[in-house]
C-alpha cells in the first residue's frame, strides 16, 4: 500500500472544511485542515504537502497573498496549489490564477468528482 | 454707445522739445534785435562822421578865408576867426589820436569831438564805430584820407603863424598863394573823405539791411516751421488718440466677456455690450444704473461694505485677478461667473473695471465630473457588492448541496428510497437557487456595462456539439433525441464562453419544455452572418405570450411543471448576452408545432 496523499486544506469555514474533509478522507487522502493563509504556510513549512486546496477569502492572510508566498519559496514553489472559491466572477478566476494558483475548483464542489480532480494533480 | 477717452490730450508740463524752441526763438529774436540796434548806432555814427566831415570842411574853409584876409589885411580880427575855424579840423585830430590811443583815452576823444562842434549825443557813437570799423575797407580810405589831411592843416596852421610874426604887409600877402595851394589841396581831399565814408555808410547801410531782411525771413521760416511741426504733431497726436480709440472701443464692444466700469459708488459708468447680452439687458441700458442690478441680493451689502474699505485703505481682501461669484441675470437668474477687476484713474476720479466671464459650462463641467467620479465610486462600490454577495451566498450553497449529496448517495450511510426522493429535491432546489445567483450576477454585469466580450477565433460546430455533450444526459432522460444539423466545421471570430451559455440556455429551455420527439441544433452562414437556431417539437408558444418572451420572469403560467426548472431569466439574459455581441435573437413557430428560435450575429473584430 502506498502513502496516503497528503492535502493541506486551508479554509476559513467550518462547515465547508468538513465537507471536504469527509469526502476526502473517503477516498484515502490525509488531510491537514488550516484556517487561513499565515497557518498554512507555517503549516507547508513545517511538514511539506502534495496538494494545496487554497479558499481565497480568508481572514488574517488571504489566499492570494498566501499562494504568492508560496510560489516565491524555492522549497514549496512545485506543490500545486489549487483555488477553491466560492468565486464565480471570471475576474476572480483569473485574479487566482495570476497569483500563482494552478487551478480553480468552484464551489459549490462536486462531491462525486473532487478526490480525482484533486488526484489528477498529485504526480 | 460708449464714449470714452483713454488719455489726456494735453500733459501738464511743456515737452523738452517745445522749451528748446522757445529758447532758440528769444535767441533768434535777441539778435536780431541786437543787429538791428547795432545797425541803426552804426548808421547813425556814419551819418554823424558824414555831418562832422561837413563841420570839418567848413571850418577849413572858413579859416582859410579867414586867413588869406588877415594876409591881406593884416587884421588881427581875422586872425581870431582863423585861429577858431582851424581850432575844429584839429579838435578832430586830436579825438582821433586819443582814440588810437585807446579806450583809456575816450574823455580826451570825446572832448575832442565836442570842440570839432560834433553834437554830443552822436560822440560815443562815433568811437565805437571807429572802434569796430576803422579796419575795413573804405572806413580804413577815409581814416588814411583824414590822416593825409593832418599835415596840410598843420602846414596851414604853422603858416598862419609864420604871418603873423611878419612885420611887413607886402611879405604876409606873399604867402598867399602857399594857403591857396594848401586849400587846393585839401578840397579835394575833403571830397574823397566824403565819398569814402559815404560809401561806407550805404554800404554798411545796404549790409545791415540785407542781415537784417535776411534774419527777419530766417525768423519768420523758423516760426512758421515750428509752427506747422507743431500743427503736425497734434493733428498726429490726434489721429494716434484717434486710432487708439476706436482700437479700445473695437476690444471693448467686441469682447465676449462682460464689461462693465463702476465709480466710487458703485454706479455703472460704462457697461460693453457683451455684459447687457450676457445678464439679459437692453442694449445700453446699463449706464447710470447701480451695480446692484447685476448682483444678487446676498453680494450687495458686501460689496459696497468692500468698496468702501478699499477706498479708506486701499485694501484688497479678495484676489482682483480672478474671483468666482454670482450675476444677476434680469430674468431673475444667478450666472456663474468669474470676475476680473481692476482700477484705473480718470481725470483724477478712482473707477473701477471689471471684466465678467460666463462659467456656466465649466461649472456645469466640474459638476459633471464630480457626478462622474461618484457614479465611478458607486459602480467600484456595487462590483465588491456583487462580488462579497457571489461570495456570501455560494458558500452555504457549497454545503447544502454538498453534504445532501453525500446523503443521497449512501456515501454517509444508508437511506431509504423515499429519503433518497426527498434528498433529490433538496439538491434540485439548491441548484435551482445557485442557477438564479449566476444568472442575476451575469445580467447584473451586463447592464452594468462591466461585462466584457473577449474574441477569439473559434469553429461553432465544436460549441454546439460541446453545448450537445453536456445536455444529452438531460435529453435522454426525458425521451428525447438531441440531433446537430452543421458542416463538420464552421469557423467563426466570437466570445466562446457567451455564445455556449446562450446556446445552453436555449437548448436547455427546448428540452425542458418539450414532452417528446427531437431537439434539432443548426448553424450556417448566410453572407457574412451567422445563423444558429434552436427548434423543438414541445407546445410552442401561445400567440399572446409570445411578445413576453424575453422579458424576465415571464414563464409561461400553468404550462409549467416542477420538473421544467428554470431562473425565468434564460432568454432574457440570452438576449443582453446576443445585444453585447451586435447580434440578435427571435422565435418562431416551427412546422408541425413546437418553437424555434434563431439567433443571428455578425463577426466580431
Amino acid at each position: 500500500m502506498t502513502r496516503p496523499v497528503h492535502a493541506l486544506l486551508v479554509e476559513d469555514n467550518d462547515l465547508n472544511a468538513y465537507l471536504a474533509r469527509y469526502v476526502l478522507e473517503a477516498d484515502g487522502f490525509e488531510v491537514e485542515w488550516v484556517v487561513n493563509g499565515q497557518l498554512a504556510l507555517e503549516a507547508a513549512a513545517a511538514r511539506r504537502p502534495d496538494v494545496i486546496l487554497m479558499d481565497m477569502r480568508m481572514p488574517v492572510l488571504d489566499g492570494y497573498e498566501a499562494t504568492r508566498r508560496l510560489k516565491a519559496d524555492p522549497a514549496l514553489c512545485d506543490v500545486p496549489v489549487l483555488a477553491m472559491s466560492a468565486q464565480a466572477l471570471p475576474e476572480e478566476k483569473t485574479r487566482a490564477l495570476a497569483a500563482g494558483c494552478d487551478a480553480h475548483i468552484d464551489k459549490p464542489i462536486d462531491v462525486t468528482t473532487l478526490a480525482a480532480q484533486i488526484r489528477a494533480w498529485v504526480a | 454707445m460708449v464714449n470714452f477717452t483713454l488719455a489726456s490730450t494735453s500733459p501738464p508740463v511743456l515737452p523738452r522739445s517745445a522749451r528748446r524752441v522757445a529758447w532758440l526763438l528769444l535767441v533768434m529774436a535777441a539778435l536780431l534785435a541786437a543787429l538791428g540796434l547795432f545797425a541803426v548806432t552804426s548808421l547813425s555814427a556814419a551819418r554823424a562822421y558824414v555831418t562832422g566831415e561837413s563841420q570839418w570842411s567848413r571850418a577849413q574853409k572858413s579859416a582859410t578865408l579867414a586867413l588869406l584876409v588877415y594876409l591881406q589885411s593884416g587884421d588881427a580880427a581875422q586872425f581870431k576867426v582863423f585861429e577858431r575855424e582851424i581850432a575844429v579840423p584839429l579838435s578832430d585830430r586830436r579825438a582821433r589820436e586819443a582814440m588810437d590811443r585807446g579806450s583809456a583815452h575816450d574823455a580826451e576823444a570825446v572832448q575832442g569831438f565836442l570842440d570839432g562842434r560834433n553834437h554830443a549825443d552822436d560822440v560815443p557813437g562815433m568811437i565805437r564805430l571807429y572802434r569796430c570799423c576803422s579796419s575795413l575797407p573804405y572806413m580804413a580810405d577815409a581814416v588814411a584820407i583824414w590822416r593825409e589831411a593832418d599835415p596840410l592843416i598843420a602846414e596851414l596852421t604853422a603858416l598862419a603863424y609864420q604871418a603873423r610874426a611878419l612885420p611887413a604887409a607886402a611879405d604876409r600877402a606873399a604867402l598867399q598863394p602857399r594857403v591857396m595851394a594848401l586849400d587846393a589841396r585839401l578840397t579835394p581831399m575833403e571830397q574823397r573823405f566824403s565819398d569814402s565814408l559815404g560809401l561806407a555808410s550805404r554800404l554798411t547801410g545796404a549790409l545791415l539791411n540785407g542781415l537784417l531782411i535776411v534774419g527777419t525771413l530766417l525768423f519768420g521760416l523758423v516760426g512758421a516751421g515750428l509752427v506747422l511741426r507743431r500743427a503736425r504733431q497734434d493733428q498726429a497726436a490726434s489721429q494716434a488718440l484717434l486710432r487708439s480709440e476706436a482700437l479700445f472701443r473695437s476690444l471693448w464692444e467686441t469682447s465676449i466677456d462682460g464689461a462693465v466700469i463702476i465709480d466710487a459708488d458703485s454706479q455703472i459708468r460704462f457697461a460693453n455690450p457683451a455684459i447687457h447680452t450676457l445678464l439679459g439687458h437692453a442694449p445700453g441700458s446699463l449706464a447710470g444704473q447701480p451695480l446692484a442690478v447685476l448682483q444678487p441680493e446676498a453680494l450687495r451689502a458686501p460689496h459696497v461694505a468692500g468698496l468702501a474699505r478699499h477706498m479708506a485703505t486701499g485694501e484688497k481682501r479678495l484676489d482682483w485677478r480672478a474671483v468666482e461669484a454670482l450675476a444677476r441675470h434680469a430674468d431673475g437668474r444667478d450666472l456663474p461667473v468669474e470676475i476680473r477687476f481692476a482700477r484705473f484713474e480718470l481725470d483724477g476720479e478712482a473707477l473701477f473695471v471689471g471684466f465678467l466671464h460666463d462659467i456656466t459650462e465649466r461649472k456645469a463641467a466640474e459638476r459633471a465630473a464630480a457626478e462622474h467620479r461618484r457614479l465611478q465610486a458607486a459602480d467600484r462600490a456595487k462590483s465588491e457588492f456583487l462580488a462579497r454577495m457571489s461570495h456570501e451566498l455560494r458558500t452555504p450553497l457549497n454545503a447544502i448541496l454538498g453534504f445532501t449529496d453525500l446523503l443521497r448517495g449512501g456515501l454517509s450511510g444508508p437511506v431509504t428510497l423515499e429519503q433518497v426522493r426527498q434528498l433529490g429535491f433538496v439538491a434540485s432546489s439548491g441548484r435551482h437557487l445557485l442557477a438564479l445567483i449566476n444568472d442575476l450576477l451575469d445580467l447584473s454585469r451586463i447592464e452594468s456595462g462591466r461585462a466584457e466580450i473577449s474574441v477569439a477565433p473559434l469553429d461553432i460546430t465544436e460549441v454546439a456539439a460541446d453545448v450537445a455533450g453536456q445536455l444529452r444526459p438531460l435529453a435522454e432522460t426525458r425521451g428525447l433525441t438531441l440531433k446537430l444539423a452543421m458542416a463538420p466545421s464552421l469557423p467563426w471570430r466570437g466570445d466562446r464562453l457567451k455564445l455556449a451559455q446562450v446556446l445552453l440556455n436555449l437548448v436547455g429551455n427546448a428540452i425542458k419544455f418539450s414532452e417528446q420527439g427531437e431537439v434539432e441544433i443548426s448553424a450556417g452562414l448566410e453572407g457574412t452572418r451567422l445563423v444558429m437556431a434552436v427548434r423543438d417539437q414541445g407546445p410552442g408558444v401561445p400567440e399572446e405570450h409570445r411578445a413576453l418572451l424575453f422579458q424576465p420572469f415571464s414563464q409561461l403560467e400553468g404550462g409549467v411543471t416542477q420538473t421544467q426548472q428554470g431562473t425565468g431569466l434564460g432568454l432574457y439574459l440570452s438576449a443582453q448576452l446576443l445585444g453585447l455581441m451586435k447580434g440578435s435573437i427571435r422565435h418562431e413557430a416551427a412546422d408541425g408545432g413546437g418553437s424555434r428560435f434563431v439567433v443571428e450575429l455578425e463577426a466580431l473584430e
